[in-house]
């Protein structure tokens, strides 16, 4: 809605004859892809979390004499190598690829932004020491990182969330640091400190609400990222164990057999590609409604 | 000036606590060395005595001294799978990650420069649509999934290009530096040249084609800033031909945010490209980091994250000064 | 296509050449390790015959020298030191790069007895403690250097001796040839004496274990350390370039004392990823791919351009039950859990049709297999409920099922999960990486666990060694020698004697009571005898069943047609 009426604004003083056009056209530049993105991942939501609704089938049963069947009628995407419907599994298959990724990206904004937005706020030697902090987080390789954690722990979903958050803070937090060290510089804020404000009355009253916008944008970036992340991880064996069915798990295990049965490894590749992209067009179209520095371009 | 040196004395103390927790979470991580003896048939003296060989029977802190003890006399130990010294180990996968890296980053270059500048520039909404819509989808596909397709298309149906390795079977060549592009250069082995660059191709646009996404991006945006600034306008009323305005005075603006983004990820391809080499069958070091956190190799994976974070570290410190003299309010706090 | 036909006409040639015997073991298992037993003790008291070079193939076609194989190993290691154990793909190159004082018989049936390779003869003592042998005359290493006692003693003594100045700290082997080993001295320039504590019926097979590579001195003495990545040994070929990590070239070595072999070239590449190396045998990048994966083996073999070698089913698949924890330290779950398992099910949708039903360790191809084992190694879900109700535990019995999250273990555990749950456990399933499982493992910390045995050496004492109480296998992967101290001290017993024993037809009895004790208690349950494919193209002549069939993949009179 608000998209909607920032538009109309915008096109205020545009002859009326084209602004009907013009509307339509920043419509579609600039929500179309946002629109789409979003139904799409919403839809995908649904999908995984409403699966049995969806498919007559059983993501786990083994049924070996229909194993590997090329895609048809009541096999949509084929069989997997147990027999098991693969649009199915698919369906299901997004469930702990997405859990990971939303959990791990709001607890990464959440940490992140707290560690830098203080980091930010405060300067001097707590700066420096949190940056520091961060530098030898993000010096690790993320993947690596997330490898050495998953060992650590051992396999799962709680900790490819561990360790997918892990990898994504440090961004979070540069960025939280950037924007609380650039606004403290503002002049708003410096003259809430001449009259006497408190620090966490000025974090919490002009901080937090302008980083708000940039993290959220920066989350929905992040997103795209835990995501291929997430499934990165299962891709390695590194996040469910099977029979439990997962996007990347499945590519995994399907790659040797793609000379084979291509639809195995191929469908939940797609799967964790459109829901990538649908995220990624979904944070393009925030980033150009909240971002500041693009709205006016 | 005093900024400098304080982030330069950083430099160490972070590297510190990068090896300090390298070391903690490897002890705390279940399993350990012998798990690889273990798996022959091996008896207890023999354990006992490799264990001590290796130190592994000291308590912890003497063995955190005796590691940052090595680690000051610059060695950083013998690989406990492969008896292989850690410094001799990265000489040989360090070099296969860094042409991989670069190679990828070069074609990230080319294809995220030139579409973020069309795009940035055109006034035909149709190429610029096309050329994000590109993008967004070139970092959407995962590593993995690219590279097995790629595998798959360009490799095995097509026969264009070679599954895997890093230069074909058969060809002579001489190992000089392991950096196998500058050793054919150096030995004026054109076939060798050839081949490895037909080798590498496949991996690098694995990786390319997703940076790329991200280089198109930052290159559009920071284009579409850069022209609405003074000196763009100014070389325009000039009547600065507008190729020269673009690629000349824009571009030349426009691309440090992009060099920072290339210089981030170089850091991160050294060693996060795990997966593109396991698919490639490519000898670098993140399949000695995941193999080394496998088997519980301490040495090798101590060494190498170390050595990575150097890398990274430098990199990041080298934005931060940039930056730093870049935004003078900055400067003053 | 073709497949094993092509091995079976070769082999028939070189059988008829040495005698028909072969056909007559293949029909009565039972009597089999007994006839061979009996050609070992021959080739053991009398000096050994020199190998017959045999002319491959008479009736087949010529071997033609020349031509390069491009052979796409597993993972390959970073070091070719053979104390180490650095993965197949590194004993794949070892094995073509070595010359080892004995090796397996050149009819290229695993299980026959060994034959000379540096050593040309040898003598047993009457008390069957020491052995002499006579090093062949006029045999070069690599660098030119003569093969001698010196570099044999040198060789055979280096890894545990820390003063040797090519000795690795933390250097661990799978000690094959120094276990029982009292003394090995150069009695002259070309005798070896080795005494042992204690006969061993093993002994000729264990000098051709891959860590018992006889290596140049003045390699030894020259590169030290440095033999890691420049191995200089006395083998059908030599190394040309490894570049660890990845791949080894290798080529005919001219001076060979059998002649040069037929191949001018191998190129053993790495290829981590199963995916990986199945594609570069579809696009034809290499022509001999002894691991791949089993899914492709059904329509590989329709494939013009290949063929496909199926190998003897020598590799056993099992489960664990440790001891220390419950509920495996009941028996009757043991038992329920040895009866809920579908083999035939595992062997075709898992390993596709690759692989045998099992009976317990000691495989069909070895000295002492009792196939009656296989009425136990069965499924019988009556039974299995049986003894469900018998261990008195309530149901469903919570189960942790431990076992490695690579090549086909993940599948395994899922068809099996599925069975143990049908007849009434609760499973919850423990995938780790490499080093956890084995950390794991090793802290006798699992409950249920699943792994693999290969045949290293073609005995019987190899497999199951892993009951022998100072080794991992019994203290952790099992924990009989906690869990069941007399039991596992009979083991030791058994095991030593099956060993020492000289006498063929006591050493299968021996073995089949070691047989039938595992199958007793079951701390491991036997789930296939995995039968290991090797696809080649179809050029790609004279490999020998026992390479086809194990991780020893000697290539020597390997020849492109």
């Amino acid at each position: 809605m608000a998209t909607v009426r920032l538009s109309r604004t915008d096109a205020g003083h545009i002859p009326a004859v084209t602004r009907q056009a013009q509307r339509w056209k920043t419509l579609v530049d600039r929500h179309l892809a946002a629109t789409v993105g979003g139904l799409f991942l919403l839809f995908v939501l649904l999908c995984s979390v409403a699966a049995p609704l969806f498919s007559p089938y059983d993501p786990i049963q083994i049924d070996i004499p229909q194993r590997l069947q090329a895609p048809s009628w009541p096999h949509l995407f084929g069989t997997d190598e147990f027999g098991r419907d693969l649009l199915t599994r698919v369906l299901y298959g997004g469930r702990p690829v997405l859990l990971t990724s939303f959990l791990s990206v709001l607890a990464a904004a959440v940490a992140g932004t707290a560690i830098g937005t203080l980091a930010g706020y405060l300067g001097g030697q707590v700066d420096n020491l949190l940056m520091r902090l961060i530098d030898v987080m993000l010096s690790f390789p993320a993947v690596l990182l997330a490898i050495l954690i998953v060992a650590a722990l051992g396999t799962g979903v709680p900790n490819a969330i561990v360790a997918v958050t892990f990898s994504l803070v440090p961004t979070f937090a540069r960025l939280a640091r950037a924007l609380a060290l650039s606004l403290t510089l503002e002049q708003f804020v410096v003259a809430s400190h001449a009259i006497g404000a408190t620090g966490p009355q000025i974090i919490w009253r002009h901080l937090l609400p302008n980083l708000l916008p940039p993290i959220i944008v920066q989350a929905t970036a992040m997103l795209a990222i835990a995501v291929a992340f997430a499934s990165a991880l299962s891709f390695l064996g590194l996040g469910v164990e099977p029979p439990t069915p997962d996007w990347g798990l499945m590519v995994s295990e399907g790659q040797r057999l793609i000379y084979d049965a291509l639809w195995v490894p191929f469908f939940p590749g797609l799967a964790i590609t459109l829901t990538v992209l649908a995220v990624n067009f979904l944070g393009d179209g925030l980033r150009d409604r909240l971002d500041p520095t693009l709205r006016n371009r | 000036m005093r900024y400098l040196i304080s982030r330069l004395l950083w430099l160490p103390v972070v590297l510190w606590a990068v090896a300090s927790l390298t070391f903690l979470v490897l002890r705390l991580t279940p399993g350990d060395p012998m798990g690889q003896v273990a798996n022959l048939i091996v008896d207890q003296a023999q354990i006992d005595r490799i264990r001590a060989e290796w130190g592994l029977d000291q308590p912890l802190w003497q063995q955190y001294l005796a590691f940052l003890g090595n680690l000051v006399t610059g060695s950083m130990g013998v690989s406990m799978a492969s008896g292989m010294p850690v410094s001799a180990l990265l000489a040989q996968k360090m070099p296969p990650t860094i042409e991989l890296a670069l190679f990828s980053m070069l074609i990230a270059t080319v294809i995220g420069v030139t579409a973020g500048v069309l795009s940035a520039t055109t006034r035909r909404r149709s190429v610029d649509f096309a050329a994000r819509g590109l993008a967004v989808l070139g970092l959407s596909i995962p590593w993995f999934w690219i590279a097995i397709m790629l595998i798959f298309i360009f490799a095995v149906q097509l026969r264009w290009f070679p599954v895997g390795g890093r230069i074909g079977v058969g060809v002579d060549y001489t190992t000089i530096t392991n950096f196998i592009f500058l050793d054919q250069l150096l030995t004026g082995n054109w076939a060798g040249l050839a081949s490895a660059l037909h080798h590498i191709a496949l991996p690098a646009l694995a990786i390319g084609l997703t940076t790329s996404g991200f280089v198109m991006r930052m290159t559009r945006s920071s284009m579409l800033e850069v022209l609405h600034r003074e000196y763009v306008r100014s070389a325009r009323s000039r009547g600065l031909p507008e190729p020269r305005v673009l690629w000349g005075h824009a571009l030349r603006n426009a691309m440090l945010p992009v060099i920072t983004l290339l210089g981030l990820q170089f850091g991160a391809l050294l060693g996060g490209a795990v997966i593109t080499e396991l698919v490639f069958s490519w000898p670098g070091m993140g399949r000695m980091l995941l193999d080394g956190i496998l088997r519980r190799d301490y040495a090798v994976v101590q060494g190498t994250v170390i050595f990575v974070a150097f890398f990274y570290v430098t990199a990041n410190l080298a934005v931060d000064i940039f930056y730093h003299f870049l935004d003078p309010r900055l400067r003053e706090s | 296509m073709s497949t094993q036909r092509d091995h079976e006409k070769y082999l028939k040639a070189v059988q008829e050449a040495l005698l028909t015997r072969r056909r007559f073991l293949q029909g009565t298992a039972g009597f089999a390790g007994l006839m061979a037993m009996a050609q070992l003790t021959a080739g053991c008291a009398a000096p050994a015959a020199a190998p017959a070079a045999v002319p491959a193939a008479g009736e087949a076609a010529t071997p033609q020298n020349g031509g390069r194989l491009v052979f796409a190993a597993e993972a390959i290691g970073e070091s070719l030191e053979p104390g180490l154990w650095n993965g197949f793909g590194i004993i794949n190159i070892v094995d073509n790069i070595a010359g080892y004082l004995t090796r397996p018989n050149s009819n290229g049936n695993w299980t026959d007895p060994a034959e000379g390779f540096l050593a040309e003869s040898w003598t047993l003592s009457e008390d069957g403690k020491t052995y002499t042998f006579s090093i062949r005359p006029g045999m070069s290493f690599h660098d030119g250097t003569p093969v001698d006692a010196n570099a044999v003693v040198r060789s055979l003594t280096r890894q545990t001796n820390p003063d040797d100045p090519s000795y690795v700290e933390g250097l661990y082997m799978h000690t094959a040839f120094t276990t029982g080993r009292k003394n090995i001295t150069a009695a002259d320039e070309m005798t070896v004496v080795v005494e042992l504590e204690a006969p061993d019926a093993t002994y000729l097979y264990r000098l051709f274990h891959p860590s018992a590579v006889i290596i140049s001195t003045k390699a030894l003495d020259e590169l030290q350390q440095g033999i890691a990545t420049n191995l200089v040994s006395a083998g059908p070929f030599k190394l040309e370039k490894f570049t660890p990590g990845a791949e080894a070239q290798l080529v005919a070595f001219e001076q060979y004392y059998l002649g040069r072999p037929h191949l001018d070239e191998i190129v053993i590449r790495g290829y981590p990823d199963e995916g990986a190396m199945l594609s570069a045998i579809e696009a034809g990048e290499v022509n001999f791919a002894p691991y791949p994966p089993s899914s492709a083996i059904p329509r590989l073999q329709q494939d013009a351009s290949k063929k496909v070698v199926a190998g003897e089913p020598v590799v056993d698949l099992f489960l664990a039950c440790c001891m220390l924890n419950g509920p495996t330290d009941n028996k009757d779950v043991r038992k329920a859990i040895n009866y809920a398992v579908n083999r035939e099910n595992l062997i075709e949708a898992v390993l596709y049709g690759l692989g045998e039903e099992p009976a317990t360790l000691v495989g069909p191809t070895e000295l002492g297999f009792d196939p009656s084992g296989k009425e136990i190694s069965r499924q019988d879900l009556a039974k299995a409920q049986e003894h469900i109700a018998a261990s008195g535990l309530a149901t469903p019995i919570p189960l942790t099922f431990t076992y490695e999250s690579n090549r086909f273990w993940p599948q395994m555990a899922e068809l099996i999960k599925g069975d143990l749950e049908a007849v009434g456990f609760a499973v919850t399933l423990d995938a780790q990486d490499a080093g956890s499982y084995w950390g794991k493992i090793f802290g006798g910390q699992a409950q249920l666990s699943m792994n693999q045995r290969s045949l290293w050496i073609p005995d019987p004492d190899d497999k199951v060694a892993l009951l022998q109480s100072g080794g991992s296998g019994a203290q952790f992967e099992t924990g009989i020698v906690t869990a069941l101290p007399e039991y596992s001290a009979k083991m030791d017993e058994l095991l030593a004697a099956g060993k020492s024993e000289q006498d063929p037809e006591k050493r299968v009895a021996i073995y089949q009571e070691i047989q039938a004790m595992i199958l007793e208690e079951l701390p491991y349950i036997m789930l296939a005898y995995y039968t290991k494919p090797t696809v080649m193209a179809t050029n790609v002549e004279g490999l020998l069943p026992g390479a086809a069939a194990t991780e020893r993949i000697f290539l020597e009179k390997v020849w492109l047609s």
